[in-house]
Parts: structure tokens; sequence; C-alpha cells
């Protein structure tokens, strides 16, 4: 790539304010960027006691605010936000508020990015303070902050050499791999991946030993759930399910009434789940998506005495 | 007059979406200051999973051996801080009992938020000396790593009680299970309805649906909380209402003819019948006007509004060309 | 032993490990415990960067510098702007980490109240959305409009001492299109029972309203059976799923480990 394309590739950015193209220009504007946001958090450190409720909510209340404007204000109709010039000022406010939504929504994975730092540390310490007060099991605590050494670095660099080194990809063919590609995928497919499975694989072994004592409660309200649960059950043995038909089958050439077909095992775990599972796990449903909406609301306007700002 | 103020959620009857959502939003606030006026009178009905808190810390206390709380594998939301917050009433009594507490979290905003919250409780209580680096754990933030590490736990320290609220997913189990099998008390409760089964089968107490989120006002009685509590009640009951009123009036509307029926955004006649008269069919579900609430019907002529484009965009378009 | 064989002897060995608290808690459960934790930390934060904060926030804050094609000179993907004010974001996120200064910490709240801001607002949008649509097709029509048979009129016919599907394509359209037409009286029914169920298992999560008299109460309990027949449903439905699970455990070790050791 010569100079002169390079040009030509750049040219096609429009600069705003916020937006700059990529470059040492760019680098300046982020420190700038990194200055603000610091000043930000010393000016706000200084902020005396008995308004720091208010600065949380604040924060808080913002970040809420976009998708709230963007349910309640008229939406454009049939608009691309990226590419139309909207028609008068309502739509104005309208592209702005969708426009903003978008940015608002991946603050979450980014601030809960940053965030992960600080679980990696509580586990960091209390490991640490294991090995260092020579506590019970503190070897296996040193087993943990090696996994996590090794893993971490193995990652890293796995993840360098195949994004940025690698540009033609290969890879992606196991014979061109180096070492730490090995490395890399013994930890992760080899164990990481094995142990996943086999954790999970393990709760069929709980779920039979949940089932047995269920069983053996003598409520009428375990009775009825684990008799809807074998119904499920047995609808899902293949073979059961097909000899049950065919008894069935022949109950209707002997009869010669269609309307016992309604008594096939799959037919009527089918109706069970459509006609009672469905409207049951509904209202369920119905009631935690309520409990969410008031709990956001309280939430948001700073009304919870647990949440951050009460 | 209004027209620079047209937009999608405004044609036909959308707005009965965002008429509801305020109705619902107007419900809780107006419930919540009726609260703060005077909570003595509102009722709760008892929740049987909560009254077993004191009895699993009183166990707890007796054994000497430490309550083990999990708020679930979600990420930082709702479902998490009331979970938080319910054990933080929790914590609150087992400080009292000099019980020590294990709180463990498999999302660090979770960690974050319950690490604050709890030391919180206990300097409240004057016992800040009993807050350690153990009392709230991150553990991990993948699902199975997290119940490996919270199984190795509750066997290693012989939890007396385990207290299971919040997000669970297929790990359920797992921790149920493990405490049941080290003879540890259990109350659980998730808004997950997938794992709800399995905590029945496996818990001594559970909380289902959104008892949980009747939790905290049931435990602590705060006026903010009774009153969102009567305000979702009464959105409850509106919602109810609102499906038997619909399901008679639909089933009535469905029993009449109709000479048109909708499809999508637009209404098509019925065919003619061969001898040139005009036919009537029986009326589709998607023709009765309990529908129609439910599913705007927007104009074609308002679905493609032509907009200018901005020069970049149009740049862009002649190089594609 | 080449890399394969020590790749899946690995994960075996790791898999009984685990699989032995099954027994009792046990030293080589404990160990792979900690392996396992130790891994998924450092997974975690590798995968955190490289498929979250890289692209939405580095990518973002950097932009991009355009691809061209060294031969043609062609712009293969056009340059990205980038937006400096995401550094900002930095210190306002590193503000958690202060949940440990007992000075400070109230300021880890504001990075965790942006984060539940946005949830709260979230929430507020979507309601409707979610719940709305389920408002209608709870709505099951209740009245018949056809009594010419009872029930619905059946698909099959005996034929030669055998359940087929109705032979006849003209009949068979013709049942079908009575099917579409009419609602029948077992599935009013039917959608009588739905109703009915939501509406009782609905009532048991009324919590402020004291339900008195007999048929309040009895329509209470009544809610409370429907959910459990719900809950076993779901139950039911679970355990197969998760036999497979531990079946396709089983066939990784002895099958494919065997394979790996033997083969070679």
């Amino acid at each position: 790539m010569n100079l002169m394309q390079y040009m030509l590739a750049q040219q096609a950015i429009e600069e705003t304010f916020w937006r700059k193209a990529p470059g040492q220009g760019l680098i300046l504007w982020v420190v700038i960027g990194l200055a603000l946001g610091t000043g930000l958090c010393f000016l706000l450190s200084t902020v005396p006691t008995n308004l720091r409720k208010k600065v949380i909510f604040t924060f808080t209340f913002l970040a809420g605010l976009p998708y709230v404007l963007a349910f309640l204000w008229p939406r454009p109709i049939s608009a691309d936000f990226t590419n139309d010039i909207p028609r008068n000022k309502g739509e104005e406010i309208g592209f702005f508020i969708n426009q903003a939504v978008e940015p608002v929504g991946t603050l979450t994975n980014i601030l809960g990015g940053f965030l992960l730092g600080v679980g990696i540390f509580s586990l960091v310490r209390v490991h640490s303070i294991r090995i260092k007060r020579r506590q019970e099991n503190w070897g296996y605590s040193l087993v943990l902050l090696a996994s996590f050494a090794i893993m971490t670095v193995v990652g890293f660099w796995d993840w360098r050499l195949r994004a940025f080194v690698d540009q033609t990809g290969a890879l992606n063919v196991r014979d061109n791999w180096q070492p730490v590609n090995y490395a890399q995928d013994l930890l992760f497919e080899g164990i990481y991946q094995q142990m996943d499975s086999a954790m999970f694989s393990m709760i069929a072994f709980f779920i039979l030993s949940a089932a047995y004592r269920a069983f053996r409660i003598r409520s009428v309200e375990a009775t009825v759930m684990m008799a809807s649960a074998l119904i499920l059950m047995l609808n899902l043995m293949g073979a059961l399910t097909y000899a049950w038909g065919e008894g069935i089958n022949n109950l209707v050439v002997q009869t010669g009434n269609p309307f016992l077909m309604n008594f096939k095992l799959n037919v009527f775990a089918d109706w069970l789940r459509s006609t009672m599972q469905i409207p049951a796990i509904r209202a369920i449903d119905f009631g935690v998506g309520l409990g969410a909406l008031a709990m956001g609301l309280r939430l948001w306007l700073g009304l919870e005495k647990g949440g951050v700002t009460a | 007059m209004f027209n620079w103020l047209q937009g999608e959620q405004y044609l036909d009857t959308a707005p009965v979406g965002i008429f509801v959502t305020l109705l619902v939003v107007v419900f809780i606030l107006v419930n919540i200051s009726r609260a703060k006026k005077g909570s003595e009178g509102l009722f709760i009905r008892r929740i049987s999973g909560l009254n077993a808190i004191d009895d699993a810390i009183g166990r707890a206390t007796e054994m000497g051996r430490p309550v083990l709380m999990v708020p679930g594998i979600g990420a930082l939301d709702a479902i998490s801080v009331q979970a938080v917050n319910i054990f933080a009433q929790v914590t609150k009594s087992a400080a009292q009992f000099s019980t020590p507490v294990r709180l463990c979290c498999g999302n660090a905003a979770v960690y974050a938020f319950a690490q604050e919250v709890i030391r919180d409780v206990y300097s409240q209580q004057g016992m800040g000396d009993r807050f350690t680096p153990e009392t709230v754990q991150y553990i991990s933030e993948q699902q199975f790593a997290f119940a490996a590490g919270v199984s190795g736990i509750i066997h290693r320290e012989k939890v007396a009680a385990t207290f299971l609220l919040g997000a669970f997913y297929a790990e359920s189990l797992i921790f149920a299970e493990t405490s049941n099998a080290i003879g540890a008390i259990q109350v659980a409760g998730s808004t997950q309805v997938t794992q709800t089964p399995f905590f029945i089968a496996a818990c001594d107490y559970v909380l289902i649906g959104d008892e949980f989120y009747a939790a905290s006002a049931y435990l602590t009685r705060e006026p903010v909380l009774v009153g969102s509590l009567v305000g979702q009640d009464w959105a409850k009951i509106l919602v109810a209402s609102t499906v038997l009123f619909g399901t008679i009036f639909q089933s009535v509307e469905l029993t009449g003819m109709t000479t048109e029926h909708r499809a999508g955004n637009a209404m098509v006649s019925v065919a003619e019948s061969s001898n040139g008269e005009r036919t009537e069919e029986r009326k589709k579900k998607t023709d009765t006007m309990t529908n129609r609430l439910f599913n705007p019907f927007i104009p074609e002529e308002l679905t493609k509004i032509e907009r200018e484009k901005k020069e970049t965009a149009q740049a862009a378009e002649g190089e594609g060309e | 032993m080449d890399y394969d064989a020590i790749k899946i002897t690995a994960g075996v060995i790791a898999t009984i490990g685990l699989y032995s608290i099954l027994y009792k808690e046990n030293k080589f459960y404990r160990f792979f415990e900690h392996v396992f934790l130790g891994l998924a930390a450092g997974y975690t934060i590798v995968a955190q960067w490289k498929d979250t904060l890289y692209p939405q926030w580095w990518l973002k804050m950097f932009g991009q510098v355009a691809d061209v094609d060294a031969a043609t000179g062609a712009v293969t993907s056009p340059a990205v702007p980038g937006n400096w004010i995401y550094a900002a974001m930095l210190p306002i996120g590193l503000l958690a980490y202060l949940v440990f200064n007992r000075k400070h910490n109230w300021m880890s709240k504001i990075p965790i109240g942006v984060i539940l801001g946005l949830w709260s607002g979230q929430q507020i949008q979507i309601w409707w959305n979610t719940w709305g649509p389920q408002i209608y097709s709870s709505m099951q029509p209740i009245i018949p409009t056809t009594f010419s048979t009872l029930s619905v009129p059946a698909t099959v016919e005996v034929v030669n001492g055998q359940v087929m599907p109705i032979q006849d394509p003209v009949a068979l359209a013709n049942v079908q299109q009575q099917l579409a037409n009419n609602l029948y009286l077992t599935q009013a029914l039917t959608n009588f029972i739905f109703v009915l169920t939501f509406a009782s298992a609905f009532s048991y999560f009324i919590f402020s309203f004291e339900l008195k008299g007999k048929f309040l109460t009895g329509i209470n309990k009544f809610g409370r059976w429907m959910l459990m027949i719900g809950f076993g449903a779901i139950f039911g439905s679970t355990v197969m799923a998760r036999f497979a699970l531990v079946i396709d455990r089983m066939s990784y070790i002895v099958n494919e480990w065997v394979q790996a050791l033997t083969q070679r």
C-alpha cells in the first residue's frame, strides 16, 4: 500500500468533533478523553457526603433515560437513522434519540468488561492470602493461580498470533501451529471444555436423586407434579410411545371411534403442555415481568432502598 | 397540526402499548406514595419460604457452621440486586448470632455490588471486623466452573444452610443436591421457571415466580416496597381482567361473519362465489377488533416515507454503482 | 504418544476427577476444581477482551484504518473514524475498583448505578413488546362456532383394519377446510381450561389482597395444582436431555479415548 492509496482511503472519513480519523491526531484526542474522564472522577471524589446519593442517582437516571425517551418519543416512520436526513424538528429529535440508544447499549458490555477485573482481583486476593498464611488447602490455591496465569498468557498470545501476525489464516490448519497454539488448544479444548461438559452432564445423576426424593414426598402437590413429569418422560421414550400408539390404533380399528386417537401418549403430552403448562408458566412469567418492571422503575427513579442510590 | 409528531408507535392502535405501560407505572408510583403516607393497613399474604430463613440461620448457629448464599449467575440486573437485598436481610440475622456467611458470586459486577451491600450490613451491626475477603467471594464467570467452585465450598465448609436466590440455569440442581447431600437446609427461588421444578424437587423451601420479588417487601415492610407490591397487584388484576374480558369479547366476535379479511397491513375481500354474489365467510382470528388492538394496522402509504439522503450516504451509493 | 492422545487423556482424567465428587469430596476433585477455576478465570479475561472490549471499545475509540488491496489499490474495507470520548469510560469503569477502598468506596456505586440504570431503562422500553403479544395470545376463544359434531372431525380413517390418513384428497381437503373455519366444542373446552389455568395460576401471585371465601381459595388452590402440572411437564421434558449429556460423556471416555490410545 503506498502513501497515495492510504490517503485516498482516509479521505472517505467525515470528521466531526466527536469522531476523528485514525492516526496520531486521534491518539491525542484519546488522551484528552482519558484526562477528561479522570478529571471528572477526581471532581466527583470531592463531592460532599450529603450530595453523593444525588450524584449516583444522576448517573443512574441518565443511563436509563435514552431508552425511556426512545419508547415515548414518536419513532420516525420507516427511517434509516444513519443515512437519512430528518424531515422536520420532531423527526430530528427522534433521530437523535434513536442514534443515541445504540452506543448507550454497548455501555453495559464495556463497563461490565472493566468490572471483570474487580472479580478477578477478589479471586486472586482470597487465594494469595491463603498461600501467604499457609492456610488449609493452600496448595490448591497455588494450582488455581498457576493455571489462571498460564491460561491468560497463552490465551492472549494465541489471540495475538491469530488476529495480527497471521494475515493469511494459516493458523487455521494445525500443521502451521506454533507451540503456543498447541498449548492453547490443549488447555481450552482439551481440558477446559471437557470439564465444562463433565460438570454439565453430572446434572443427570442429580436429577435422578432429586426425582427419587420428590416421588417419595406424600403431598398432593408433589404427586401432581411428578405425575405430569412422568407422563412427559414416558412420552419421550420412543419405543413406549410407539407401542402405546399401536395399542390405541387397534382400539380405533375395533371400535371405529377415531376420538380415541386423542389418548395416544404423544397427543396427550402435547395437549398437557399446550393447555396447562403454557398458561401456568405464562402466569408466572407475567408476575416476574411485572416485578422486573417495578424494580427497574424503583432503581431508575432512586426509590429502591437496597439499590445504589438510597 | 401534530403531523410532525407522527411516529411509528402512535399509528392506529399502537399507543395502547404505551398507555398500558404508563398505566402500570402510575399504579406502582401511586401506591408507593400511598404506602409512604401509612403502610400499616397494607396486607401481604404469607410466603412460607421466607419464614424459613430464621429457622435456617438458627440451625447454622447451633451447628456452628456457615450459611451459604448464591445470587445466581445472571449479570447485574434487578434479579441480582433483589437477591443481594434478600441476602442483606439474611446477613443481618446471621451477624446477630455471629454466624459466618459465604456469598458466592458468578459475576464480577454483582460481586462489586454485593461486596458494598454486605460490608454495609456488617458495619451497621458494628461488626466490621467480621467482614473478611471470604465473606463475599467471586468464584467464576463461567457457568460450570462456578458450579464446581461452589460445590467445593459447600463440601469443604460443610455449610448448614444454603440460600439459592436469583437467576439460575442448569447448575441449579448441582447446588441443591450437593447441599442436600451434606444435610443443609435449602431455601431456593428462581425467576427462571425452567429451574423452579428442580428446586421444588430438591429443596426444602421454594419461592415460586415473583414471590422472589415480593420477598424484600415481605421481610422489610419498607413502605416503598410494599406500595410497589400493591401496585404490581393492581397491574396483575388489570392484565387478568383484560385477558378474561378479551377472551369473551373475541369469542363473541368470532361467531360473526365478514366480507373482507385482514392480510398484514391490508384488507382483502372474500373471493366472490361462482354465481357472482357477494359472499361472507366466518371471521378469522386476525379479523377481530381484539386482534387489531394488539397488532396495530399501519396503512401502507405510511410505511414508505421517502427522505433525502445525507451526502456521504449518496456518495457511498454512487461508488457502488 | 502423539498430541491427540495426550489431549484426550488429559480431558478424560479431568472428567473423572470432577466426577469423583459424586462419591465424595476428595483431593483429586479439589485439584481439578482449582484447575477449572483458574482456567475459567484466564479464559474469561481473554474472551472479555477479544470479544467485548476490543471490538466494542478499543476499535470504537481508535477507529480502523482502511484496508487497501495491495495489488489493485481498491479499498476493501473503508476507514472507520475513532470516537475519542470512549476513552473517558475507562476511568469511570475503574471507579468500581474503589469498592476495596475505605474512604472512596461510595464511588464504586457510580459504574454500578450506570449499569443498573441502563437495565432499568430497557425494562420500561421492552415491557409491552414482551408481554403485549402474550396477553393477546392468552385470549383463546371459548364459544364453539359449530355443533355439527361435538369433537373435531377426524383426519384419519380405517382402511383394511389399519388406521390411515383419509385417502380421498377431496374428502381430506374438505375436512381440513372445516377444521380451519370452525371451533368445535372440545376445542372450546380445551381453550376454556387454558384460560382457567392462566387465571387461577395468576391468582396465586396476588400478594396484597386476602383471598377469602370458598370460591377464591378454591381457585387459588386449583392454580397451585396447575402450576405443579406445568413444573412437572418442564421437569419431565428436561430429564431426557440431561441423560443425553451423560451418554455423550461416557462415549467420550469409552469410545474416543480408547480409540485414540489404541489406533496408533
